[in-house]
């Protein structure tokens, strides 16, 4: 990552000097590898995290607040291994095979925005809203726990681990 | 114990039986299942109060996981082991959210999530799971299913599965 931090450095300084023109994109030649640019579609994406988690380069970070998770690409980074697109479950992102000076030289750009699900029980994050959804869609809505009345999609899994527990113990005592 | 696959596949299903009495929260189960699948424990002791329960995958009838899965990167062999191939598995954790017993995991070392195979490998082999063989105190049994239905009566999702099924047709 060393070089490619000097390369960054250098390229800023051509580009300070420079006029800027309002966007550079060069499609790359056949021969170099290791760039490109990553297009997310918002409207495709779950915000499940699959992405960041098989990210080798790091370039793919996510921060979280109390009601939304933020990706966010440090495009520079990026090697273009693909990796991203061909994890994503809903094919969201799209590879293209050109060099973007804004974005190499931008700060962390930031590429979806999604809503956040937490635990009824304890506050931690449990799954964003949009996967929420597409889980509860197969059918997933029904299981609750009986004694308890709350919908397993609304509980993290130490508290659904808490609760089994309980009721398995709640049930050999009573037998 | 011998022929623990064999007797698996055909006469009766062997399944697990948690004795919650003898539990004695040493959790050498979570050490020895560590050690025999080289990464984070697959079995979780919930301590609750004065007593512990160990919990592990159940190897549900309706697997809400595998129907879950984007990837299909979950299934579910003649033996009725529920497993995941690392291969296809791509750590969105759906599956995870889905699972009502809450035992699935994501391994952040090798970005797959994991879960109890009934140690799989060692069944072949004619061998006890390794949480079984390694529990001092007998608190979990790998034992004959005799058919008795009490652990349908003990689940607290039968309600919800049997609507499933219902569902399903």
């Amino acid at each position: 990552m060393e070089k490619r931090e000097l390369f960054r450095e250098l390229i800023k300084k051509f580009a300070d000097k420079a006029p800027r023109k309002e966007k550079v994109e060069i499609p790359l030649p056949e021969k170099i590898e290791g760039f490109g640019k990553l297009i997310f579609d918002p409207e495709k994406c779950w915000g499940c995290a699959a992405c960041k988690v098989q990210c080798s380069a790091e370039a793919l970070r996510i921060s979280e607040n109390w009601n939304t998770r933020v990706v966010t690409l440090d495009c520079w980074k990026c090697v273009g291994c693909k990796e991203c697109v061909d994890t994503c479950p809903k094919e969201a992102i799209r590879f293209e095979r050109v060099f973007d000076l804004q974005s190499f030289l931008s700060e962390p750009l930031v590429c979806i925005e999604v809503e956040v699900h937490r635990c009824l029980r304890c506050g931690n994050t449990i799954a964003t809203v949009p996967e929420l959804v597409e889980v509860g869609k197969k059918g997933i809505a029904l299981n609750k726990f009986l004694t308890y009345r709350v919908s397993v999609s609304s509980l993290c899994e130490n508290c659904k681990r808490e609760l089994t527990a309980t009721f398995i113990l709640e049930r050999w005592i009573g037998r | 114990m011998s022929l623990q696959l064999k007797s698996y596949k055909t006469t009766f299903r062997k399944v697990f039986y948690i004795d919650v009495d003898r539990c004695i929260d040493c959790k050498s189960c979570e050490v020895a299942c560590a050690r025999e699948h080289k990464s984070q424990p697959l079995i979780f002791v919930q301590s609750v109060g004065e007593y512990s329960v160990p919990l592990h995958c159940r190897h549900c009838e309706v697997n809400v996981c595998i129907e879950v899965c984007p990837k299909e990167a979950i299934e579910k062999n003649e033996l009725g082991i529920v497993k995941i191939n690392e291969i296809k598995c791509i750590g969105c954790k759906a599956c995870i959210v889905a699972c009502p017993f809450g035992i699935l995991r994501l391994d952040e070392v090798s970005k797959v999530v994991v879960k109890c195979d009934l140690c799989w490998e060692r069944l072949e082999k004619d061998l006890l799971p390794i949480c079984v063989l390694t529990c001092p105190t007998g608190a979990l049994q790998f034992i004959p299913c005799i058919g008795c239905n009490a652990c349908v009566a003990a689940c607290p999702f039968a309600k919800s599965t049997q609507l499933l099924r219902g569902k399903e047709g």
